[in-house]
């Protein structure tokens, strides 16, 4: 129950909200615009938290060099995803687009001379014997850390800091999606969500529009990947497991999958949920064990999800006729 | 003038159904051309052959000179050649502007670098805007503006269908059942606008219908079409007086007119 009154534990709460943010961004894009239902979402974090990690580990590249390489990764597997798959029917695209996400994590579990395998990020080979990648920014945030105490007083710790960068980083990113969405391109993205045949006999390429917001939503999963790998400083393959993106698709349908303004409120909903039910630590939770208790708060959360669907399926935000008119 | 469509001994089956077998036919520039037939006869097929939905077995299509029969749905739209669908399909959840807007051509917005030019997208828009909402009051949908077009009725979505078409600039339109389903006096409004958009836009129209009366008013020429071969064709009056004609699809209907 300590954590639960602890100012710190709920700082990391919204660290990790603004992670699943922007994590969930990638996916209002494609879900949200287009109607795709992209389940390997977690793969782009992958392949740029990992990217990044290989490139300053072994390669001794500049941190903000390598994160860049690393978005750019997530934004080629997104491209290889959708170019390889995108063509099949909507439902064949989301089968594959799971094992696409799997295969990612299976490859990086089994490279072992190039990711650490199993173990981790500690075990990617390094010349220099260290198998760290974020000492160049946690040099940052300590700086951070130092000008905002005046502020933030005791408040101002490490995840403090990277709190501020990382939702930063969701409002810009929030603020150029909600300026995409009222584009054509994403006008044309909607109507490709419930028909191909009208699009493409005005013209539209409808292929290369939704490889397009597959691109870009890997991109913006590629970023969430970035900070994930920041905020924890070692890397396990299995961090990406396919359940890390349903959580993403949790958010963007607390939040109302059509606004992008949604997905803000529908992570921090999702925050608090998913800590909050760290602490049914009372009766009849206390007669499972740790374990069990872990998959429990899964089966509460989907439970609050089934509820909210039935009360108000179009989420907290989004518009109702846009998801029940036939 | 000269022809601006030919569709040249084009087939295709359907794992054994043969929906278009050696379909011949030529459209000239200009004209509004009529294919009637039997339900099953292929005439939508021959229109998704036409705009690239499906491709022909064999055969050769070209369209103002440039052979179409192997490009696809989006690029034949681009060369001017637009067509609406049998039944009108509407985007029932985006609005009836919105659905126009889609047709714009050369949006520069429909380029996603395009949100850093939020000007160049607006001026863009304005104009299309004003166009779209020129379209809608020809075919008398300007109070529906904002709806989603899920709202609209049958006939409804049949005139947005039309104005949606028209937006996308075509030099030829292809109409599946425009009148199908549509009241009488709209039917009566429907062809006035047709007319005004061929004598003002110089527009050729290709079109399926059943309904016999219109077809034979506003056709300059009609082929009929039975099981995926055109079996005749000429000038409407002509057409009444084959025998082929009777025998396939007019009946007894002629008989007793
Ligand atoms: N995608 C398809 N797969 C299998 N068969 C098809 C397909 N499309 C059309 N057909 C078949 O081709 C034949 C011609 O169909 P088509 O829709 O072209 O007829 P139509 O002349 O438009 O008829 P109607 O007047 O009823 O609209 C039919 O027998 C139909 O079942
Ligand atoms: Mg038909």
């Amino acid at each position: 129950m300590t954590a639960f009154l602890q100012p710190g534990f709920w700082i990391f709460v919204l660290l990790m909200a603004g992670i699943y943010c922007i994590f969930a961004l990638g996916l209002q894009v494609q879900y949200g615009l287009g109607g795709i239902l992209n389940f390997g979402h977690v793969a782009m974090m992958a392949l740029s938290s990992y990217t990044m990690a290989i490139l300053v580990i072994t390669y001794g590249w500049n941190l903000y060099l390598a994160c860049f390489a690393g978005v750019v990764v997530a934004g080629l597997g997104g491209a290889f995803l959708g170019l390889t798959t995108l063509r099949l029917r909507g439902d064949y695209f989301s089968i594959v687009s799971i094992a696409f996400s799997e295969i990612v994590r299976y490859i990086i579990q089994n490279s072992d001379g190039l990711t650490g395998g199993a173990q981790g990020s500690l075990n990617i080979p390094s010349k220099t014997g260290f198998a760290s990648y974020a000492d160049a920014f946690n040099k940052v945030l300590t700086n951070i850390q130092q000008a905002i105490e005046p502020l933030f007083g005791s408040f101002a710790s490490r995840d403090m800091a990277l709190l501020l960068i990382v939702w930063l980083t969701a409002f810009i990113l929030l603020f150029i999606m909600g300026a995409v969405q009222k584009t054509s391109w994403a006008r044309v993205l909607r109507a490709t969500r419930e028909d191909d045949d009208v699009p493409a006999s005005l013209g539209k390429n409808v292929f290369l529009f939704r490889l397009s917001s597959v691109i870009v939503g890997s991109v913006i999963g590629g970023i969430a990947g970035i900070y994930w790998a920041l905020e924890f400083s070692i890397l396990d393959p299995a961090d990406f497991q396919t359940i890390v993106t349903f959580f993403a698709w949790m958010v963007i349908i607390l939040g109302g999958a059509t606004r992008v303004k949604g997905v803000p409120l529908g992570a921090i909903f999702f925050g608090f949920l998913y800590a909050g039910t760290r602490f049914f630590q009372f009766p009849p939770f206390t007669w499972f064990d740790s374990v069990q208790r872990a998959y429990l708060r899964i089966m509460i959360i989907g439970f609050v999800l089934i509820y909210l669907m039935l009360k108000r399926p179009q989420g907290i935000f989004g518009k109702r006729e846009e998801m029940v008119l036939e | 003038m000269g022809n601006i469509l030919e569709v040249k001994n084009v087939s295709k089956a359907f794992a054994g159904v043969r929906a278009c077998e050696n379909a011949t036919l030529s459209i000239k520039r200009g004209s509004v051309t009529s294919i009637i037939g039997p339900n099953g006869a292929g005439k939508t097929s021959l229109f998704n052959l036409i705009s690239g939905a499906i491709r022909p077995d064999s055969g050769s299509i070209t369209f103002n000179g440039t052979e179409i029969s192997k490009k696809r749905p989006h690029d034949i739209s681009r060369l001017g050649l637009v067509r609406t669908f049998q039944g009108a399909k509407v985007i029932r959840r985006l609005s009836v502007m919105e659905n126009i807007l889609l047709a714009a051509q050369d949006n520069p917005g429909d380029r996603l670098w395009r949100v850093l030019t939020p000007r160049v997208r607006k001026r863009f828009e304005d104009q299309a805007e004003e166009r779209a909402l020129e379209l809608l009051k020809q075919v008398g949908l300007e109070s529906f503006v904002d709806s989603y077009a899920g709202i609209l009725s049958g006939g409804q979505r049949k005139l947005l269908d039309l104005a949606r078409a028209m937006m996308a600039n075509p030099t030829m339109l292809l109409l599946d059942e425009p009148f199908a389903g549509v009241n009488p006096a709209l039917v009566e409004k429907l062809v006035e606008v047709l007319q005004t958009l061929k004598a003002k836009h110089s527009l050729t129209f290709l079109l399926v219908e059943h309904d016999l009366e219109t077809v034979m008013n506003i056709s300059d020429e009609v082929f009929v079409m039975a099981q995926g071969t055109v079996i005749a064709s000429g000038l409407p009056d002509s057409i009444y007086e084959n025998e082929v004609v009777i025998d396939a699809y007019l009946g007894s209907r002629r008989k007793s007119s």
